[in-house]
């Protein structure tokens, strides 16, 4: 079985801690942050794997700790204990990203992760074009030729459904949904191991969000690239995810297959979710 | 030097502490070719913005042996030279040259005099604007972290930015290079023309931010190589056929003015931004017409 | 400069010739080459390439016919509703059995037998409470499916366990066509190569060509169903596991599902099929099981 990413035992805690902590936070207290001490669990104890080329969804209602769990794979958010082992594709010998300095993680960010973020502002420039905003992410990989740059950024664009004629445009004449296809190119454009998707589809009317998704299931197949899918709708989830992990203050109650998951869930919280869903 | 009860300064002006100071940041950021390092910028007797970064890693480094040239925009005539040699002679007694072949330490601001230093030469640089990425990130802290990182890419998308937006690499001076293959430099007062000459050079280049109190450094021997495109590569200000009026050199950095002729009208000319060099030509030409 | 990573060794380009699989009870048949019925030694993993090749080609049949190829041993699922009151329903009670390859087991009883259950656990839909559930794989040998990992099952069910559901489920706004070729795309099968199969499927499921670019979601309950199954067989499975296959079918309609699973049956697929459907699917059954 060849994993891409191994997340072994990960924490994240906002506070100092105290002995009391464990026992009176997680899901069973239905809180994360803890009476006594004031510490918020954003994250405890998360162990998954994802292999390369499967898409894992991670669900919880906001606040359930699967944006920390994402940042910290994308290397923005330090980890407080755990290791994220990578496996590079190419060569066997596993790297734990945790252990990572700026700079190393800086560099493998740009080389091996692509992120799509809920609000494009977080992802893109609002400053630079439309087309040096993809460009970006060429040329941290040392692309140095201009013509070339916009040839792979037109590829790139026209892939998303965006017109590449409106290369030079700026973000902000583009609408919601477009701008989400631009950070999608952006995140494709150095053809990373991993793409990380938070929320991408929130924020957009029902028949731009149906075609963010298209989109997203349509690279998915072609480059049969690895995605780690974070999102509060099991619509989204059901639609993209094979796998899924469910969230629930801090802590994942459940795990397994998609349509288990959907149509067999064990935790009492999934059941809830699941039956509560549209 | 005469010893009288009534000096009023410390030899160089600032107290030993400070320019011990100022020579321990100029070690540190000769060991990180490119690296801005802070230093606490002292008050001196002119403005900031007018020179006080040179000044300060000139009367740091300078002893009563130095030959001292101070030069403006590559002249030797120019207010904030005469202002600034006034004001080394003053606190140190050290001779002053405005031959550049003959000076150990040279102060200016905006040009790399045209003859080639040697590696007992010591350039002292006024910078205005420290940090590349203050075009794209405002935030000193943030682009503190992006140096650190080496994490370019914004920058790089500003180049892009230029050619796509004006069809060339539109940087008329503070051109970015990148220093020893790591830190993101700004070459900040001289014009594209000289910066070529910054790289593998003989010489010692110390840069000096008084208002924005940073130091940073191009050791001799270091590559520096600006941002450019395969398809857009880095050139310099020159044109072909364009000479100075004065001495007839092309291969120089040459300034354009204005020449009225009295009835309204009149012409641009052009001559060489470093008038010591030009001047050596003229004399050599009298010489040997 | 540093060139883009190719990941074509990841993807099978259009143009690396594997014969084109048609469905099998088309008559329409290509001879097997055997280059491309399997990937070349050293790929990553080795795996039958398709039923269309032909039944006298494929060798594997002879060899696997008196094994088993999945063994049910009391199997037993509850469900516990934490949302009423904690209670537990069991509606699958230590059931075993088991079938060989090309065998074609027909479950029937009343609703609410868990018939549903039995299959949606050995598609592990659900996740079964108890007992075992054995199937010979070609990937990875005999192994458990209550047991196995979640990502060996999703390779088991891209390449050897297919599932058709009662009611067609698909992404609103996507192709009949490209739903019909899903399970090839999963395989990774170029788009092109995919889409000619994709039509010749269609054809033959009787959908009329001016459909295929349309949502099924837009189709009638009949054609749903049609297009539900072509997924199911496209993939062409080891193991089919059918929910309900003849359900909202009219006469004419049914016979081609027959035919349909007779064909796959005579490639090597073992059916198992759910239904009170006694009448269409009995006869093409050779075991039954019923629940009581």
């Amino acid at each position: 079985m060849t994993w891409l990413l191994q997340v072994v035992d990960l924490h994240k805690r906002y506070g100092p801690g105290c002995p009391a902590c464990a026992e009176l936070t997680g899901p069973r207290q239905g809180r994360s942050q803890c009476p006594r001490c004031g510490t918020v669990h954003a994250c405890v104890a998360a162990n998954f794997s994802l292999q390369a080329g499967e898409v894992l969804g991670i669900v919880g209602e906001s606040g359930s700790g699967k944006s920390t769990l994402l940042q910290m794979v994308n290397l923005s958010l330090p980890a407080d204990q755990g290791q994220i082992l990578y496996q590079p594709p190419e060569s066997g010998a596993a790297v734990d990203l945790c252990q990572m300095n700026g700079y190393s993680a800086r560099h493998f960010r740009n080389d091996r992760l692509g992120i799509v973020h809920q609000r494009p502002e977080l992802g893109l420039n609002m400053h630079f074009s439309v087309g040096g905003n993809v460009a970006e992410k060429l040329l941290l990989a040392e692309w140095r030729h201009v013509g070339r740059i916009r040839a792979r950024t037109s590829e790139l664009m026209r892939q998303t459904e965006l017109p590449p004629e409106r290369i030079d445009d700026e973000p902000h004449t583009f609408s919601g949904g477009m701008l989400q296809r631009v950070q999608i190119a952006k995140a494709l454009a150095s053809r990373p191991s991993l793409l990380l998707l938070d929320e991408v589809t929130s924020g957009l009317d029902l028949s731009v969000q149906a075609r963010v998704l298209d989109l997203i299931r349509r690279i998915q197949w072609e480059e049969q690239i690895t995605m780690l899918l974070v999102s509060h709708d099991l619509g989204v989830i059901r639609q993209l995810a094979r796998r899924t992990i469910v969230m629930k203050n801090g802590q994942i109650v459940e795990s397994g297959l998609t349509d288990q998951i959907m149509e067999d869930p064990q935790h009492p919280y999934t059941q809830l979710l699941v039956s509560s869903a549209l | 030097m005469q010893q009288t009860n009534e000096q009023l300064y410390n030899f160089g002006l600032l107290d030993e502490d400070a320019k011990r100071e100022i020579r321990r940041s100029l070690l540190k950021a000769v060991a990180i070719p490119g690296h801005q390092i802070p230093f606490a910028s002292r008050d001196l007797p002119i403005a900031r913005g007018w020179g006080t970064g040179g000044l300060q890693i000139t009367l740091a480094i300078i002893t009563p042996e130095d030959c001292l040239k101070v030069i403006d925009q590559g002249d030797d005539a120019g207010v904030n030279a005469v202002n600034l040699r006034r004001l080394i002679t003053q606190t140190t007694g050290v001779a002053t040259t405005v031959d550049s072949c003959a000076a150990s330490l040279i102060q200016t601001r905006h040009r790399i005099p045209e003859e080639p230093l040697r590696a007992d030469q010591i350039l002292v640089l006024q910078v205005p604007m420290v940090d590349p990425l203050r075009w794209v990130e405002p935030n000193l802290e943030r682009a503190t972290v992006m140096h650190g990182e080496a994490d370019y890419g914004r920058m790089w998308v500003y180049m892009y930015e230029s050619v796509v937006r004006a069809g060339d690499l539109r940087i008329a001076s503070q051109y970015p290079v990148m220093v020893n293959g790591r830190y993101m430099m700004d070459t900040t007062p001289i014009p594209r023309w000289d910066v070529p000459r910054l790289d593998m050079a003989e010489t010692l280049f110390l840069f000096g931010a008084g208002r924005e109190k940073r130091i940073y450094a191009v050791p001799p021997h270091t590559p520096v190589v600006p941002l450019q495109f395969e398809d857009y590569p880095f050139r310099t200000e020159y044109q072909a056929g364009q000479r100075c009026v004065r001495c007839g050199a092309e291969q120089t950095f040459l300034t354009s003015h204005f020449v009225p002729d009295g009835a309204g009208a009149g012409q641009w000319v052009t001559s060489c931004s470093d008038s010591s060099f030009c001047d050596k030509r003229l004399a050599s030409a009298e010489v040997q017409p | 400069m540093r060139e883009p990573g190719s990941r074509i060794a990841f993807r099978r380009g259009a143009g690396t010739g594997f014969p084109h699989r048609l469905p099998a009870w088309s008559g329409n048949r290509v001879p097997a080459s055997p280059s491309g019925v399997e990937r070349e030694p050293g790929s990553r993993i080795a795996f039958r390439r398709g039923a269309g090749t032909g039944f006298p080609q494929a060798p594997f049949k002879q060899k696997d016919m008196n094994k088993t190829l999945l063994t049910v041993e009391d199997l037993t699922k509850s469900f516990v509703l934490h949302l009423i009151d904690g209670r537990t329903i069991t509606p699958v009670q230590a059931i075993s059995f088991s079938i060989a390859p090309q065998d074609h087991l027909l479950i029937h009883g009343r609703s609410g037998m868990g018939k549903t259950s039995i299959l949606k656990c050995i598609y592990r839909s659900y996740l079964a409470t108890a007992g075992r559930i054995w199937f010979t794989s070609q990937l990875y040998g005999r192994i458990d499916l209550v047991a196995a990992h979640d990502s060996t099952i999703l390779r088991l069910r891209e390449r050897e366990i297919g599932y058709c559901s009662q009611f067609l489920r698909v992404l609103p706004r996507v192709s009949a066509l490209d739903v019909i070729c899903e399970p090839l795309y999963r395989q990774g099968w170029a788009r092109d190569a995919a889409q000619e199969q994709g039509r010749q499927w269609l054809r033959d499921l009787g959908i009329r060509p001016h459909l295929w670019q349309a949502s099924p979601v837009t189709f009638s309950g009949g054609e749903q169903q049609r297009i539900n199954l072509g997924r199911a067989f496209i993939a062409a499975p080891r193991l089919l596991l059918l929910d309900e296959p003849t359900a909202s079918l009219d006469g004419e309609t049914k016979q081609i599902v027959v035919h349909m699973i007779q064909a796959a049956q005579a490639n090597g697929t073992s059916v198992i099929s759910v239904s009170h459907d006694l009448a269409a699917l009995g006869p093409c059954a050779n075991r039954q099981l019923a629940l009581a």
